[in-house]
């Protein structure tokens, strides 16, 4: 191996531990920076082949009816990026506006979150935004999915400037959920 | 003697060049012949850049080593993946972080420090950076699980692609490259189901980074997956034109696509260093635009809605790819200079407008469902054509298994599947006989090769079915005696044309025949024959169990690595390959079908990965003392 081959051999490496805490800065500083909101959801149980047991998560603003919202008359059809503003109207954070491009004009009671149109109709859109999986010790999933059934499940989300959502504690009963 | 040129000269196969240095140097041995006379007569013909002789005896395989040590390394990096997945909260996220970084560190080192300074080696060196690179993998995986990132993450399939090129690239490392395709092929898989719409970035990774570091690192397998990866996202991306209709009309760029590559190999003839990766285009390109003409005779057995077998249904996407493709096939015909052009070449370029008339004849198909015979005209129109122009059987060949395929299907209904596969499995049994009687009274090998492909090929895909415990309890709470004639008349023929076939192999054994059937293949080849028998008793008295389940698996996975090592000894790419592709479908189905803690399953990844990794590199310290199988 000749020299520029090691000197590269070290930058490779770098680079994987760069792309590697990238995410994780990323994520950091959304986490540090955002606004936390709590929301209500409804979790399931499957397993990802890579990251192991997660509940999946459905939030109320996931289904979003046009005809009840702002939208301008843009066309919002499936894979285009959209941003959401979501109220705050008593406990309950509702979609009130999509809009293809950065909404600017958000009321204090009131976040910006990012997402993509997963599913589109006439009336109705699907956005996702990223913030669909909670990931749990193996086997733990099931013991959430059965305490749902009679209790409330709560999520705090925090949504950077940018829109950016990350999912932080998940609820039971307004009691915080820890594993061990 | 007028020394002819290399135009006039005849190619000889492996096979052949084998036999004639061989008898040639027995002649000048027994004075038949002097040397002159010797060179002479090499000099008729274009010898194969093979080594064509044989490895000495007691040199080590040490492909065989490395795909050892390629096993453990991925067993390792599993392992790793599944304790990410069991999420043990008892050890914080960070320090998992932290300890997934300094074993990627670590892997990586050892590689680079084996590389550099134990080239004895260098297969292990390879491996442990192979390894490092899972691990990164799992490091991502780590990350997305701690910050709760969507389950769905292609960003992070793309970054673990990305993060692995610049070493394929620093070291040359085929192994590391060929990990970067399939995440990268899994990458636009996911983007394209999270999106449902084509993904055209991954066109661009294709043709601008995956294709060209192919010809760098001068990996032929990886031009080939290139090559069918390409095919594959055109069929996904027709899939999401077509809103998930299925149409016939889905064929016409796949089969465009099948002889723009058979075109393509033809202008790899023009410069020296680029000929080596001539037969690839010419294989894949006969591969897909055979496969696509031997498909579509199943859509016309099928009820598809009639609206999406209207033109007026295509969108504009199909016809534009459709277009591009079909001025990119004349184009290069207009471009190829007939002065350069091999035999293989002049019948390809003579073939190209049956090739297309083929294709387009997609478009104004009959379609009344369901409609069989139109469907087959593609496949008669290119096998004669073929045969017209090249005068070889080898088409004819794969049209007489495919034809022959289609018999249980003819006679017997869809609702019996046990049996449309235990005729299966005969006729594989039929074909892989066929195939080395082809070789041993007939000395085609070529023939003889795609018969035995073809038949382990259908035996492999009905053994797999058998294989699965839930398939077999339904096939066993649905049998019925078949009181079909033609049923049984059929497996009768199947039968008796077998045994009559085996007459001629019998005698066929290595080394009293260099080509000869190894110990192994003589061993399996009856057994082939009796295990239809069995599974037909087993089914017909419903004796499905565990014990069922345990020897089936059994059976199949000692096929599998009969014919692994019988790849290996016969240095057959196809054997090897067409093996190990099934060993790891076999191995990951029962993988995911295992009850196991995700924690026991790392444990056990781990422990057995670390075994043959060290069994591997041990065989690499070795490899001069190792007796070997050649």
């Amino acid at each position: 191996m000749n020299k520029k081959q090691k000197i590269l051999i070290f930058i490779a490496i770098l680079l994987q531990i760069l792309f590697l805490f990238s995410i994780v800065a990323e994520k950091e500083m959304s986490i540090r920076q955002g606004v936390k909101i709590v929301v209500e959801t409804v979790p399931v149980d499957p397993r990802s082949l890579f990251m192991g047991d997660y509940i999946n998560l459905n939030y109320e603003f996931s289904h979003i009816d046009l005809n009840k919202i702002e939208h301008g008359d843009t066309y919002l059809g499936k894979g285009r990026k959209v941003f959401v503003r979501l109220a705050k109207v008593g406990e309950d954070w509702q979609a009130v506006q999509v809009d293809l491009n950065y909404i600017k004009n958000a009321a204090p009671n009131e976040v910006i979150i990012k997402g993509s149109i997963n599913h589109s109709s006439s009336d109705f859109i699907d956005v996702v935004y990223g913030i669909e999986s909670y990931f749990v010790p193996e086997g733990k999933g099931r013991y959430i999915e059965a305490e749902m059934s009679a209790k409330r499940v709560k999520v705090e989300l925090s949504i950077d400037k940018q829109g950016y959502a990350s999912v932080g504690k998940i609820f039971i009963d307004e009691k915080e959920v820890k594993f061990r | 003697m007028e020394d002819k040129t290399s135009e006039e000269k005849i190619r000889l196969s492996l096979f052949l060049a084998n036999w004639l240095k061989g008898q040639l140097d027995i002649w000048v041995k027994k004075d038949i012949l002097n040397q002159n006379q010797k060179d002479s007569i090499t000099n008729l013909y274009v010898w194969p850049k093979e080594d064509i002789v044989p490895l000495p005896k007691g040199k080590p395989s040490t492909n065989l080593m490395a795909t050892l040590e390629t096993i453990g390394a991925s067993l390792i990096g599993l392992g790793v993946i599944s304790f990410v997945a069991f999420n043990w909260p008892k050890i914080p996220n960070f320090t998992k972080l932290i300890l997934i970084i300094a074993m990627i560190v670590s892997a990586h080192l050892t590689g680079f420090f084996i590389l550099s300074h134990r080239p004895k080696f260098q297969k292990a060196g390879f491996n442990f950076i192979f390894l490092g690179n899972i691990l990164y993998g799992a490091g991502i995986w780590l990350v997305v699980q701690m910050y709760h990132i969507h389950h769905s993450f292609p960003t992070g399939v793309f970054l673990w692609a990305l993060g692995i090129i610049p070493f394929a690239y620093v070291i040359k490392s085929k192994l590391n490259y060929f990990l970067a395709i399939a995440l990268f092929i899994l990458w636009t898989i996911e983007e394209s189901i999270v999106v449902q719409k084509p993904h055209l970035p991954f066109l661009f990774i294709l043709l601008g980074l995956l294709g060209p570091l192919s010809y760098y690192l001068k990996s032929k397998v990886g031009l080939t997956i290139c090559i069918i990866t390409g095919g594959v996202w055109l069929l996904i991306n027709n899939i999401f034109w077509f809103e998930k209709d299925i149409s016939i009309y889905l064929f016409l760029p796949l089969t465009l696509y099948g002889i723009i590559l058979l075109s393509a190999s033809n202008l790899h003839l023009f410069k020296d260093h680029l000929k080596e990766y001539r037969r690839i285009y010419l294989y894949t390109g006969t591969t897909i635009f055979s496969m696509v003409i031997f498909l579509m005779p199943f859509f016309g057995l099928i009820e598809i809605d009639s609206q999406s077998l209207t033109l007026g249904r295509l969108s504009i996407s199909f016809w534009i790819c459709s277009s591009v493709l079909l001025i990119g096939n004349l184009l290069i015909k207009t471009l190829i200079n007939k002065e350069y052009l091999d035999r293989t070449g002049i019948i390809i370029n003579k073939l190209q407008p049956y090739l297309l008339a083929s294709a387009l004849y997609i478009l104004i198909m009959p379609k009344t469902k369901p409609s069989l015979i139109p469907t087959l005209f593609p496949v008669i129109l290119v096998s004669l054509t073929h045969w017209y122009f090249s005068k070889s059987r080898m088409l004819f060949n794969l049209s007489l298994v495919y034809f022959v395929l289609w018999l249980p299907f003819c006679l017997i209904k869809w609702e019996q599947p046990l049996m449309i596969l235990l005729l299966f499995l005969i006729y594989g049994a039929v074909c892989f006989v066929l195939g080395w009687t082809y070789i041993s009274k007939f000395e085609d090998k070529t023939s003889g090769d795609v018969f035995r492909f073809f038949g382990l090929l259908i035996i492999f895909i009905s053994l797999y079915t058998f294989s699965s415990n839930y398939i077999s309890k339904s096939f066993a709470d649905y049998y019925k005696f078949l009181t079909s004639f033609d049923f049984w008349l059929l497996t009768f023929f199947f039968y008796v044309g077998g045994l009559f076939l085996y007459k001629y192999i019998v005698g066929f054994k290595y080394p009293l025949q260099k080509k000869g059937m190894l110990s192994e293949e003589r061993i399996i080849t009856p057994i082939l024959f009796i295990i239809p028998i069995t599974l037909f008793l087993i089914f017909s008295n419903k004796l499905i169990g565990f014990w069922y389940t345990f020897f089936i698996n059994l059976f199949y996975v000692s096929l599998l690595i009969t014919c692994l090592v019988s790849g290996y000894r016969r240095r057959e790419l196809y054997l090897k390959l067409l093996s190990f592709i099934f060993l790891l479908i076999l191995v990951g189905t029962r993988y995911f079908e295992l009850e196991w803690s995700l924690l026991y399953k790392s444990i056990l990844f781990v422990f057995a990965g670390i075994v043959i990794l060290v069994v591997g590199i041990l065989l690499e310290k070795n490899k001069d003392k190792v007796a070997i199988i050649e």
